[in-house]
């Protein structure tokens, strides 16, 4: 045996060495959540964060802080320029990034949900007796983080609404698996088959792993298979996957891209606490679109709204959206005898149809025209009268319906359907004060479109929040990364208020980078961000709030519960004494919210 | 689309042919939003649920408690006056002239939060 010396630049970290070694004999690393094939995650002190990342290869991922003069980051460099960049001006040191252990790890003590950081003589029990509902889309009943120490599963229930109906369907539609199904099917050697539901599997290209795993990990996985558990591992699960097959809106667009309606949402609502009964019950939905008119007169969230209110220890938790900035949100005044433009840029690459609602008082009365990218006229549409064109085999090519005294709060709606076949650009949307008798107000909104999202030029990132995330009792929830010291707001969560001027998030929580349980992997994590994944931190958090007044024999209404969460929420950031409309009230706080139903129960 | 983003459909698609439109033609309301009572997403124009008059969801509020109107298939109850239901559109205008309903609300597509 001997020592073959290598040409490797010696003064580097000795695993970053090893890499460069690995590298040079052919040995390919494989790509991971956050680096690329032939790439490597590290650790960097700079002299100067713009020069360091302008630098070929170089992806600079997160600026850490100020560290002895110099700025300490975070980037993924290709293992080829591993070298060159080390020796690089400006470049101080530079560490492999360390193995990450699943960050649920980071996010449960973030939000001091830990069973130490709870106040002394704490009966949370973490979450024991309550029922943690979820509303989502494939749930890994077989991974083991949703399993007892015997093996049996803490899903109390799923119902499948597209599954196959049943006489004892829930309100007719879907298939409901008890827990007794449910082991039955734990036992066979492909439970997923014998249950006859179960999660997609993985495809390449597409996010890893199914959404509701993750999510339903978040508020109430035990670790029994990550080994991290989560804010309530000791609740009782149930959970709904929305139907597709009883959407009346048709379209590859629609089966494509949705996850059940507003009307099977409410249903799913429904059944959870129906399952749960007497016991506490929270529940959490990751659902949403962009627009609506944004001011909980919604049947759905009224009907959410009542469900709370039916009976204390109930509640709904609402991720907020995550549309900031997406640009899909305008808003201003129309001045009597006036006119403003509304500019809506589609995009070249759009490949599917644009739809647009905007909300004004019922006591005003708008002209509306619509103007093409290359500046035609295409004509006014009164109040009260629609607007199409149609295309030369008969189908709508452009909709435009400008409807009087919406039935749920008297307000006047526009709204315009492009089909995909127009032409991408700016469109103009003229708009006149024919009879003005307050501001002139509007608030416009556009849809979400993941592959080819239309935007405003002239956006107004707040009132942002999700289509069913403006009631006046569900408690809703922005996002912000856990992992850097600011705990900054997630870029992508949604602001408030609502258009009636409420309060909403009323809280935010980590949802940037969460690691969390992976579909058909039994024990793996995989990593997601969203408000998503924000909302069941929260979720998990009221069940423990209810744990804890139910073992003290506090009854909660939805207003106490609400209460708690927003009174005890932590700034710094946001700033104290106020609501920030994408923090919310402050950041969730486990041990203070668990602290004040003590406080409410008395010695 | 990294992890740091939230999961969004980004399959590829292909660009359709363009198509330059004529002028609006103003008509008299027509789809589910024409009715009064009834709210349905303003941007949607439901031409072939109309034509083939296909159930859908909605949510209905009535004003007495337990009263369940005709042409509605009653799914869950919510309370004692609201309820979730299939309708066909065909009925909707019945459902307009019936004085002990408030509203009816369509259902509309929903997308996940992430």
């Amino acid at each position: 045996m001997y020592l073959e010396s290598a040409d490797i630049y010696p003064g580097m970290d000795p695993r970053l060495q090893r890499a460069v070694d690995r590298r040079r004999r052919g040995m390919r690393t494989l790509a991971t959540a956050s680096s690329d094939e032939d790439e490597i995650g590290v650790l960097v002190l700079v002299e100067d964060t713009d020069g360091f990342a302008a630098r070929g290869g170089v992806r600079l991922g997160a600026v850490i802080g100020e560290v002895d003069g110099g700025w300490l980051v975070t980037a993924r460099v290709p293992l080829g320029r591993i070298e060159a960049i080390r020796q690089a001006d400006g470049v101080r040191s530079m560490k492999a990034a360390q193995t990450l252990r699943p960050m649920l790890d980071a996010t449960v003590p973030e939000i001091r949900a830990e069973p130490a950081a709870l106040p002394a003589g704490s009966l949370a029990a973490g979450g024991a007796g309550v029922l943690v509902g979820l509303i989502d889309s494939g749930a890994d009943f077989a991974h083991r983080n949703f399993l007892r120490p015997d093996g049996s599963t803490r899903l109390v229930a799923i119902w499948d609404q597209d599954g196959p109906s049943t006489p004892d369907s829930p309100f007719g539609f879907g298939k409901r698996y008890s827990a007794g199904d449910i082991d039955l099917a734990l036992s066979q050697t492909d439970p997923y088959n014998a249950l006859g539901y179960g999660p997609p599997s993985d495809v390449p290209g597409r996010p890893k792993g199914s959404h509701g795993t993750h999510v339903m990990d978040i508020a109430a996985g035990n670790g029994g298979g990550s080994g991290i558990p989560a804010v309530a591992p000791e609740a009782d699960i149930a959970f709904v996957e929305p139907a597709l097959s009883d959407i009346a809106w048709q379209g590859e667009e629609v089966v494509d891209s949705f996850f059940g309606d507003s009307v099977q949402q409410l249903e799913a609502a429904r059944f959870l606490f129906d399952v749960a009964g007497d016991r506490p019950c929270v529940v959490n939905i990751s659902l949403g679109t962009n627009g609506g008119p944004h001011d909980g007169s919604s049947l759905v969230e009224k009907g959410i709204d009542a469900l709370v209110s039916q009976q204390p220890n109930r509640a709904v938790v609402i991720a907020a959206s995550n549309s900031f900035a997406d640009g899909i949100h305008a808003a201003g005044g129309v001045p009597a005898g006036g006119s403003v433009d509304l500019s809506w840029s589609i995009p070249e690459t759009v490949d599917s149809q644009s739809e647009l609602e905007l909300w004004y008082a019922g006591s005003d009365r708008f002209g509306l025209e619509l103007i093409t990218p290359a500046g035609d006229n295409l004509g006014s549409v009164p109040l009260g009268s629609n607007g199409r064109v149609r295309a030369d085999d008969g189908t709508t090519l452009i909709l435009v319906s400008h409807r009087a005294a919406d039935p749920n709060n008297g307000d006047n709606v526009l709204g315009i359907f492009l089909e995909e076949r127009v032409p991408a650009g700016a469109w103009t949307i003229r708009l006149h004060g024919e009879h003005i008798e307050g501001d002139g107000g509007y608030h416009a909104w556009i849809e979400r479109n993941d592959r080819s999202q239309a935007s405003f030029a002239d956006a107004d990132d707040s009132h942002t929040l999700g289509s069913i995330s403006c009631g006046q009792l569900s408690v809703v929830v922005g996002s912000y990364d856990a992992h850097k010291p600011a705990k900054p707001l997630s870029f992508f969560s949604s602001a408030g208020p609502t258009r009636d001027g409420r309060e909403k998030p009323e809280i935010s929580a980590p949802g940037q980078a969460v690691f969390a349980a992976h579909s058909r992997t039994g024990t793996g994590v995989t990593r997601k961000s969203g408000t998503s994944m924000a909302a069941p931190a929260v979720t998990g958090v009221v069940a423990l709030i209810l744990a804890e007044a139910g073992a003290r024999g506090v009854a909660l209404d939805a207003a106490s519960l609400r209460r708690i969460v927003k009174d005890s929420a932590r700034s710094d950031p946001p700033p104290a004494g106020g609501w920030d409309n994408r923090y919310g009230f402050g950041r969730i706080d486990a041990a203070d919210a668990v602290r004040a139903v003590q406080k409410l129960a008395g010695p | 689309m990294t992890p740091d983003e939230p999961d969004r459909d980004a399959s590829d698609r292909h660009a359709p042919n363009r198509e330059a439109p004529g002028p609006l033609e103003v008509e008299p309301p027509s789809g589910p939003g024409r009715y009064r009572k009834v709210r349905a997403r303003a941007s949607r124009p439901c031409d072939e649920e109309l034509a083939a008059d296909r159930p859908m969801t909605a949510v209905v509020e009535v004003t007495e408690p337990g009263y369940r109107p005709p042409g509605v298939l009653v799914r869950a109850a919510i309370t004692d006056t609201l309820f979730t239901a299939t309708v066909r559109p065909s009925a909707l205008a019945t459902l307009d002239e019936d004085p002990r309903i408030v509203s009816v609300e369509l259902g509309s597509p929903l997308d996940q939060s992430e």
